[in-house]
């Protein structure tokens, strides 16, 4: 059941914000709940919340734990942690107002966000958006999309609650993370049909899994791209979905901002942004890194091994559980990742670089 | 009746939803999912009458990937349907033997395969997008 569709629940929502968001007011009224997200992740709502007594009103994002899916187990609290701690560095976050782990508020834990106004351009659409039209803002957007990268590996991993367990190297963590794919996908995938290129992939990314010593790890938020961040004021003023952050390579997020399925629209454009020599000469500057273009390489092909990871499961659990039919509209995408899967592994393998 | 008529029924039902039921839905959610239901019932229509003939297409393709990687595919069904799920079995465990053997030459033969029935896939759906004007929808 929907939240809306439950008054009950949309009063003790109110309820539970008047007692540990808005304590000052008299009362609150929830007078819109829109669902703004759905499929393999967090719900994400946005509320409007008034106070009948003085008539003050506020905007509220509430992001809820999915009642199923892939990426289980899901957890609003480790998100939370991650926004608190990057509150006050150079990664502009939305401050987090609230956290309920109790499911009997809202059915699932859920927690509660700033609202910041702005614009969230999306990959898809992003060539309708006025700053990317310009060839001077586009620079300049691209400048922000990188700087808050570099800016997010400068972080101290400890301070966002992902420095306790390092693990020994970046191989046996990419085989971790690789296996853990593997086992997911054959237990949420039975009585479905095998998908070779999952397979492939898999084996060959486990295969040529770069190694590096875990001190030159750092924050990777997992799914950055253009379509996670707020613009507003010609920059970058808040950074979304960090729900998958981890510790791992400083190029993994990097080589999943190359992303072919993102750059269909314009194929040398590298997160519909620049040309790939233009993105890493940003990233070598604003980081201080050097950037191994076979290295960077492996990356983008991991990011479509998890991208038709996320497709591979993300269908079952909407047929079996979720319902959010939005996401049922991939299956069209199983067949472009297999496209791209295997024309990156061929120049991968014939040393030609990221296509 | 039932083969003839159901890719125009499902065309049909999909203009349905968009004419006479999205326009009663008051949420912006309702309206996405009413959105993303229309576009699975009108591209599935639209793709009716090429859906069986891209199956065998695929089909031929995986027999012959198999074939050419040194493994004979003694998949007995005669459905296409089911003749289909067991070539992406057979393809899968053909994977994983090669890559135990480190047979790297076996298994870009195997990826253009992948590719070429991905390619075939595509073609149909981007056709049966242009037919049921759905080609500029968004997806997630």
């Amino acid at each position: 059941m929907e939240i809306r569709d439950d008054p009950a629940l949309v009063q003790r929502l109110a309820d539970w914000l008047r007692a540990n968001v808005l304590q000052t007011w008299d009362g609150v009224r929830l007078a819109r709940l829109e669902r703004t997200s759905g499929g393999i992740s967090y719900e994400t709502w946005l509320v409007d919340a008034e106070d009948p007594g003085s008539g003050d009103g506020v905007r509220l994002v509430l992001r809820r734990e999915p009642l199923r899916g892939p990426l289980e187990p899901y957890d609003v609290a480790r998100e939370a942690t991650v926004l608190r701690g990057l509150a006050g560095t150079g990664v502009p976050v939305p401050a987090v107002l609230g956290l309920c782990a109790d499911p009997a508020i809202a059915g699932r834990p859920f927690s509660v966000l700033e609202y910041v106004e702005g614009e969230v351009p999306d990959y898809r659409t992003i060539a309708t958006f006025p700053a990317w039209q310009d060839e001077h803002t586009r620079a300049h957007l691209t400048e922000e999309f990188v700087r808050i990268l570099a800016e997010l590996q400068r972080v101290d991993p400890t301070r966002v609650g992902l420095g306790s367990a390092l693990p020994a190297g970046e191989r046996e963590r990419l085989h971790e993370v690789i296996d853990e794919m593997v086992a997911v996908a054959t237990r949420r995938t039975e009585g479905w049909a095998a998908h070779p290129i999952f397979g492939h992939a898999a084996r060959w990314c486990r295969e040529h899994a770069p190694d590096g010593p875990p001190q030159d790890m750092v924050i990777v938020h997992g799914d950055y791209k253009v379509g996670n961040f707020i613009w507003r004021d010609d920059r970058i003023v808040a950074l979304l979905d960090l729900e998958g952050a981890t510790l791992g390579d400083p190029l993994q997020d990097l080589g999943y901002a190359c992303h072919p399925a993102m750059r269909e629209a314009q194929p040398e454009l590298m997160a519909m942004l620049a040309p790939l020599a233009d993105l890493l000469g940003r990233y070598e500057r604003l980081s201080g890194r050097h950037v191994d273009p076979v290295r960077l390489h492996y990356y983008v092909i991991h990011a479509l091994l998890f991208h038709t990871w996320t497709l591979l499961v993300g269908i079952p659990s909407i047929v079996e559980s979720d319902g959010d039919m939005r996401m049922a509209t991939a299956y069209s995408k199983l067949n472009q990742v297999t496209r791209l899967l295997t024309a990156q592994i061929d120049a991968y393998e014939e040393g030609r670089g990221v296509l | 009746m039932f083969f003839d008529a159901m890719g125009r029924i499902l065309v049909r039902a999909a203009e349905v939803l968009r004419s006479d039921v999205r326009g009663g839905v008051d949420d912006a959610y309702l309206r996405q999912q009413v959105d993303a239901i229309a576009l699975i019932v009108g591209e599935l229509g639209a793709a009716w009458d090429e859906l069986f003939a891209t199956l065998a297409a695929e089909n031929a393709v995986f027999e012959r990937t198999l074939a050419n990687a040194g493994t004979a595919f003694t998949g007995a069904a005669d459905d296409p349907l089911r003749r289909h799920a067991a070539l992406l079995g057979a393809v899968d465990q053909a994977i994983a033997a090669l890559h135990e053997q480190g047979h790297a030459d076996a298994l870009r033969g195997i990826r253009h395969g992948l590719a070429e029935a991905a390619e075939i896939e595509r073609g149909m759906l981007a056709r049966a997008r242009e037919r049921s004007g759905s080609a500029a929808v968004r997806r997630l």
